[in-house]
């Protein structure tokens, strides 16, 4: 089975479709709804065009955000699928992971992190963009996204510097505060007796 | 009700220079259409055409009324002036910068209805970019009423007096006639923590359900007040400046060591976001935090700082003491 990813406008379906059509009978749109505010905008997938064309290759295509407990397509990530990948491969109807290519249109990077979290829902699919060039439409592999390496400061001596600084600069809030207590004149804001304001 | 019967539920949106959330608004205003629901939008004397906008919308759809302030009066002046119009059993609120699920208003009136409690609050969902991030109403109990008291708790954790969400609660509108869903005009910011406080201790009931989802956009961009870095932000100083003399009155130490725990944990809120502030108002912020936490007596604080966030509670402890000392002098 064929999963095509279809984003914001709905752009470059065609191309994918024909894509994934080739490379099996059986494909199913997943239409990810891309506005800010997802819960109010109108539904991809019942967009005229997206459901003509749909019908036209003989596929299915599926909502992505029924299937995500509440989070927004473009912000759904790995940590989100303990949850949502049993919900979403049983939509599909792959519960024996039978999805082994995942086509996303070669128009809009946007479908990439969601290919990207794809990958982990059915980690045999190989992800591809749909792309037209001299030869015609081809498929292009779309490597995985490499993890950023976060750089940490480890060690005692770290630890303890941080320490020291912390205290440093708690002993100079507090003599700060002492001396701003004091010079406001009574009755002024931060005064006892001028409120808290 | 303009048909002279009291309506179901009304809604306060304050209003001011949110032009650009209008559609936003209006989507979520359409998505949750209900009968006997009124929309009471309050325009805070914008400047971005916000007035003529609402004015447009409001032709088109008879829940939507708006009302106009001629100088600018704050949110909490604002959220008054439409309570003083409200004639439905239920009250709720909304930012004009957040929007409602569709179904949202309606799953959340009939629960209110059903349950009967003063005050019936609910979850809701944090928007931080594009990201969905889920926050529970902690509850000692769910879809079930109980007295609103055992919703203020020890010290430690989150407990629902300090979930201060208006907009995630339906509010008897007769606790308006007790003069309780008044908001303090004084305050610019955080107005909405002593407001939670007095409704809890007023002898009120109150129950937590489940509705489909009230989206509270946090970020820089949505004109938030207290993320704003400007002098409102330290507001929340008097807040809880009230909010002690509430758990004062109440004569009850269990309520004043809650109070001294929220105090404590606001202040390393800001004082661990200072880099924000300017040094003139970080240097405010100290001192009259010093002053804040010199309230009450050295037992109710002790209790209160050892559920504080223990990178703060040294901090914390040293400003006491500075406030302490200040006050002993000024008695002086």
């Amino acid at each position: 089975m064929t999963a095509v990813v279809l984003v914001g406008a709905g752009a470059g379906l065609a191309d994918a479709l024909a894509l994934a059509r080739r490379a099996s009978d059986e494909v199913v749109v997943l239409a990810a709804t891309c506005a800010p505010v997802v819960e109010l905008a109108p539904r991809l997938a019942d967009e005229p065009g997206v459901r003509a064309a749909v019908d036209a290759a003989g596929a299915r295509v599926l909502e992505l955000r029924d299937h995500l407990r509440g989070q927004h397509p473009l912000a759904w990530a790995p940590a989100d699928l303990e949850v949502d990948a049993p919900v979403l491969r049983a939509a599909v109807g792959t519960a024996g992971g039978a999805v082994d290519l995942v086509v996303l249109p070669g128009v809009d990077d946007v479908a990439v992190p969601v290919g990207d979290v794809l990958r982990a829902v059915w980690p045999a699919a190989r992800v591809v963009r749909a792309e037209r060039g001299g030869d015609g439409l081809v498929a292009v592999d779309v490597p995985p996204a490499a993890a950023v390496p976060v750089p940490r400061r480890r060690g005692r001596l770290a630890r303890g510097l941080t320490a020291a600084r912390v205290r440093a600069w708690e002993a100079t809030v507090v003599v700060r505060a002492a001396y701003d207590v004091r010079r406001a004149p009574a009755g002024a804001p931060g005064r006892p007796g001028g409120g808290t304001r | 009700m303009l048909s002279g019967m009291p309506g179901r539920v009304d809604i306060v949106v304050p209003v001011r220079d949110a032009a650009a959330y209008l559609p936003t608004f209006l989507a979520s205003v359409d998505a949750n259409s209900l009968d006997g629901a009124r929309w009471l939008v309050v325009d805070d004397a914008s400047q971005d055409g916000t007035a003529d906008l609402l004015e447009r919308a409001a032709r088109e759809r008879p829940a939507l009324h708006v009302l106009h302030n001629a100088t600018p009066l704050g949110a909490p002046a604002s959220r008054n002036r439409a309570l003083a119009e409200v004639d439905a059993r239920w009250v709720t609120f909304v930012d004009v910068d957040d929007w409602c699920a569709p179904g949202h208003l309606a799953a959340f009136v009939t629960r209110a209805d059903a349950l009967g409690a003063d005050m019936v609050r609910t979850d809701h969902v944090r928007v931080v970019g594009h990201r969905r991030i889920p926050e529970t109403a902690p509850a000692p109990v769910r879809e079930a009423v109980f007295d609103a008291t055992d919703g203020i708790g020890d010290p430690g954790g989150q407990t629902l007096v300090d979930y201060p969400f208006p907009w995630a609660g339906m509010f008897a509108a007769s606790l308006g006639q007790r003069g309780l869903l008044q908001f303090d005009e004084g305050l610019r910011t955080a107005a909405d923590r002593p407001w939670f406080w007095r409704l809890h201790l007023a002898g009120t009931t109150c129950a937590v359900v489940d509705s489909p989802g009230y989206f509270y956009r946090r970020n820089a961009g949505s004109g938030s007040l207290t993320e704003s870095a400007g002098e409102a932000t330290l507001d929340f100083l008097p807040a809880y400046g009230r909010v002690l003399d509430l758990a004062d009155a109440s004569g009850d130490d269990r309520y004043r060591r809650r109070a001294m725990y929220g105090a404590c944990r606001i202040v390393a809120y800001h004082v661990g976001k200072r880099e924000r502030l300017p040094a003139d108002l970080r240097r405010r912020l100290y001192a009259t935090a010093a002053l804040l936490l010199a309230r009450g007596d050295d037992a109710i604080f002790e209790a209160a700082l050892t559920a504080a966030p223990a990178r703060a509670t040294r901090l914390l402890a040293g400003l006491r003491r500075v406030g302490r000392g200040a006050v002993a002098e000024a008695g002086r």
